[in-house]
């Protein structure tokens, strides 16, 4: 008995210790885009990037949405709903895909601007592809939880790298809600 | 053979050298797919970068994390019986013990190299006019040497700090064992990569890399960028684990302010390695951007701007020096109790002076461009932000004085060094307003004087205080002391040889020698400081290399230690034997049961085993 | 905020962000001062730390353990 209340306890310090190393990770990783933040406005102060607007809502809303079936999944994953937690999962990854999709595919290949076209395709691009390349390992991280999922290595118990995942994708979406109004609303033309 | 070619680095240096090779390839071989020709730099920028990646696959960092990602099951860190004997230094090991003295060896090979570098064009400014070297290759050793004594210093505070704080704090081992491992192993290909800029052309811009001169300059500076970027790593790593460790593995009832004062010298060290360092990291990256792909972040024809660099920059580089000196001045509030036998003076105000000089610090760094061209009305607040940090430090240094006031002082070495710490960071601190004050800054700036300020806040702040701390815990590392004789030969030669050097600098600094240039105006009449400088850093290598002879015989010859050697209250002297036992306290129960520093307090202790208090109860039943 | 189940918890946050997000977005267009746009990413940024990431589990880490 009191070797299983002993992994039980073992298991919570674990736990909170895992917690608090992802929150201090991201705590580290928003100075980084932070810094990025200070760039843009230093290097071009109030002025508007000029990008298309349609495409930049679309984006933000499959970001958005892809955060709230990340959020589904975790809750499901507790409660047992395997079913309910891979579709959700699935969902998820498939929604990240098409964000990358949107702003690499598309939005790079439309801009009005490449990389080395001054401070405004150096900031843009930046941006847009650090941010890219953290949904990219989100993706991998939710891939590598999908292929478990389905081997079922997740109990309601104990399903620490779901959550770990969800909360390094609802990041993301963090730092997106924060770039999309600086790179794409703020400012005028 | 095979048992050599096995060995976690040789095996490490091997994979980075064929992952170079491969990311080189790979680029050329896609450029060749497109129809364009080969380019050099991009090609090493990609082969350093899977190089480093492939080092760390061949050490073995990624295989329990990729059984982890692929749901295996994992060999609990506690459980993992390590490889035994000298071996395992060289190896990946997840100890922290192990991990520390593998920090310490890679810290003690890169303060060598640093060092080299510095008398190599010691030797040139010996005398004015140009003898031994050209300007690029000036430039280059003054640029490494810096870069690379700061990657030095890193790895010297997370030596101390991963050996030291578990101990200290009553723990198994760090919170993230592999991790910790990772974070010392990634320093490794680092330091391979920054030194390789040395073959690639050098560069020109000394260790700041200021653009835009480190934007057209050789390519050498890609390599500083990339070594320079996974120090980064090792060290954000690190202090995550170190805080998680600090807040969350404290044995029983030792509250926050309980601790030994080390630890929360490293938690405030550890706040600023954590964030502050994806500035430089970001910095360097832009400029890397830069040159690879013409994005104009820094060039102002494109609508770039320079300052902004300095800016991102010294956003990290200030705050890195509270870096290097914070866990310093914990060794010596950490030491100077136990040698002078009496309580830290105001234990709750010195850890929060280092808490409030780690906070400060993120408030300063613009002091670094009051000559840079930067808004006129941000100098005086950064004035004042910056002598802000006096009172902090101040802080310290009444609590030391107080401390020492009529105490029983013992002078063993490391209490040598301790003293000689405080007496050198005294200067280095008292040097310092004059630089932060904007008005004698304009005269000041880029001249001698800020390189021997600058020396005098790393030798008080850290060069000392790792001496006092090796000197101190390395009986409970080998079982053996080192030679207190040749110790004091260190002490008594590197010291006058430091104030020989420090105060040349300052000298000629304040009469108009700049810094970085390889040549000076015979006219000035510099030469003869300039050889003094020569000379005294000549001998503080020599005594370095005194410190190196002792180390190295007195883990086999050093008369062994028992027990207390220190007479010290904290738990790894008080409840350890020496050399400390795999997994430290497995096993064993104590109990915090008074202040960590009520020294010459009659019966008063700091921790007592678990079963003793069990004895006591008993016999006041 | 508490006593709807955690399922539909999400179902409204998500609805909140979606609202502000629209919001943000003809703010955006239609040129007003950025400080409304920072407001408003503010306030989503809160929400998702809140709701979605738990941030009181780091700060308090009794709380919601995987019961």
């Amino acid at each position: 008995m009191s070797s299983i209340n002993n992994t039980i306890e073992s298991y919570q310090q674990k736990l909170a210790i895992s917690r608090l190393g992802l929150w201090l990770f991201f705590a580290s990783d928003a100075f980084m885009f932070g810094g990025l933040l200070v760039t843009r406005f230093y290097l071009l102060g109030n002025k508007n990037l000029n990008l298309d607007q349609t495409l930049g809502l679309l984006v933000t809303s499959i970001l958005l949405i892809s955060s709230f079936f990340m959020n589904r999944a975790e809750v499901m994953v507790s409660e047992g709903n395997h079913k309910g937690f891979i579709t959700s999962l699935v969902i998820t990854i498939l929604l990240g895909i098409s964000f990358l999709v949107g702003v690499v595919g598309l939005e790079w290949g439309s801009a009005h601007f490449g990389p080395g076209d001054g401070a405004e395709g150096a900031v843009f691009y930046m941006m847009t592809g650090m941010h890219a390349f953290h949904v990219l390992t989100g993706i991998i991280f939710l891939s590598l939880v999908l292929r478990n999922g389905l081997n079922k290595k997740y109990t309601p118990e104990k399903h620490y790298a779901v959550e770990a995942s969800a909360n390094y994708w609802h990041f993301v979406d963090v730092v997106w809600i924060i770039y999309y109004p600086v790179l794409y609303l703020m400012g005028t033309i | 053979m095979k048992n050599f070619m096995s060995t976690g680095i040789v095996k490490g240096i091997l994979y980075q050298i064929v992952g170079s090779f491969i990311g080189a390839g790979l680029l050329g071989g896609i450029r060749a797919l497109m129809g364009l020709s080969w380019k050099t730099e991009p090609a090493i920028v990609l082969g350093g970068l899977v190089g480093a990646i492939a080092f760390m696959v061949g050490v073995g960092a990624f295989k329990d994390w990729w059984k982890m990602a692929v749901g295996d099951d994992v060999t609990e860190a506690s459980e993992v019986a390590g490889e035994q004997g000298f071996r395992r230094y060289f190896g990946f090991s997840l100890d922290h013990k192990v991990i520390g003295i593998q920090y310490g060896i890679l810290s003690m090979v890169l303060l060598v190299l640093g060092g080299s570098l510095a008398l190599i064009f010691r030797v040139e400014l010996a005398q004015s006019g140009l003898q031994l070297l050209n300007f690029v290759q000036f430039n280059t050793l003054v640029g490494l040497h810096g870069m690379v004594l700061i990657a030095s210093i890193l790895m010297g505070i997370a030596a101390m700090s991963n050996y030291v704080v578990p101990l200290l704090i009553g723990a198994e081992d760090m919170a993230f064992p592999r991790l910790n491992a990772f974070s010392f192993w990634i320093a490794v290909p680092a330091s391979i990569i920054l030194m390789s800029s040395l073959f690639f052309g050098g560069f020109e811009t000394g260790w700041t890399a200021y653009p835009p001169l480190s934007v057209r300059g050789p390519m050498g500076i890609q390599m500083f960028f990339l070594g320079v970027f996974f120090v980064g790593w090792s060290s954000i790593l690190g202090a995550l684990n170190l805080i998680v460790t600090i807040l969350t593995m404290r044995t029983k009832g030792m509250g926050l302010f309980k601790m030994p004062i080390f630890a929360w010298s490293v938690l405030a060290t550890s706040i600023i390695s954590l964030t502050a360092t994806q500035l430089i990291g970001l910095s360097f990256q832009l400029v890397m951007f830069e040159r690879l792909l013409e994005m104009s972040f820094f060039t102002p024809s494109g609508g770039g701007n320079p300052i902004l660099f300095q800016h991102l920059f010294w956003f990290y580089s200030h705050p890195a020096v509270y870096i290097f000196v914070l866990p310093g001045l914990g060794i010596i509030s950490e030491l100077l109790p136990v040698f002078v036998r009496k309580p830290l003076f105001g234990y709750k105000w010195v850890a929060m002076s280092s808490m409030g000089i780690a906070l400060t610090g993120f408030l300063v760094w613009g002091h670094h461009m009051f000559t840079a061209g930067i808004e006129e009305y941000l100098r005086v607040p950064f004035m004042y932000s910056t002598l802000l940090v006096a009172v902090p430090t101040g802080v310290k240094f009444f609590s030391w004085v107080a401390t020492i006031w009529q105490g029983k002082a013992r002078f063993p070495v490391p209490m040598l060094f301790v003293l000689g710490g405080i007496i050198v960071f005294l200067l280095g601190g008292l040097t310092g307003p004059p630089g932060g004050t904007v008005s004698t800054d304009l005269h000041l700036h880029d001249t001698y004087y800020i390189v021997g300020h600058f020396h005098n806040t790393m030798f008080g702040g850290f060069i000392f205080p790792i001496f006092a701390a090796i000197y101190y815990w390395y009986p409970k590392i080998t079982g053996r002391r080192m030679s207190e004789t040749l110790g004091k030969v260190h002490f008594y030669l590197m010291t006058p040889s430091f104030f020989l050097m420090t105060f040349g600098q300052m000298r000629i600094g304040l009469l108009g020698m700049r810094r970085r240039i390889a040549d000076y105006d015979p006219a000035m009449g510099f030469d003869f400081t300039q050889l003094l400088i020569t000379i005294g850093g000549y001998l503080i290598a020599i005594s370095i290399l005194v410190f190196f002879y002792n180390l190295i015989v007195s883990a086999k010859k050093g008369e062994p230690a028992t027990g207390n050697v220190w007479n010290s209250r904290s738990p790894e002297w008080d409840i350890l034997p020496s050399p400390a036992p795999a997994h430290n306290y497995a096993g064993i129960h104590f109990n915090v049961v008074g202040e960590p520093y009520d020294y010459g307090l009659k019966g008063s202790k700091y921790v007592e085993l678990a079963q003793n208090v069990g004895q006591r109860k008993e016999n006041d039943e | 905020m508490t006593k709807l189940s955690p399922l539909k918890r999400g179902v409204v946050i998500f609805i909140i962000l979606g609202v502000l997000t629209a919001i943000e977005y003809y703010l955006g267009i239609s040129d007003v001062p950025s400080i409304l746009l920072w407001a408003i990413a503010l306030i989503k940024m809160l929400l998702v730390l809140q709701f979605f990431m738990h941030i009181n589990r780091v700060i308090n880490p009794k709380k919601g353990g995987h019961e």
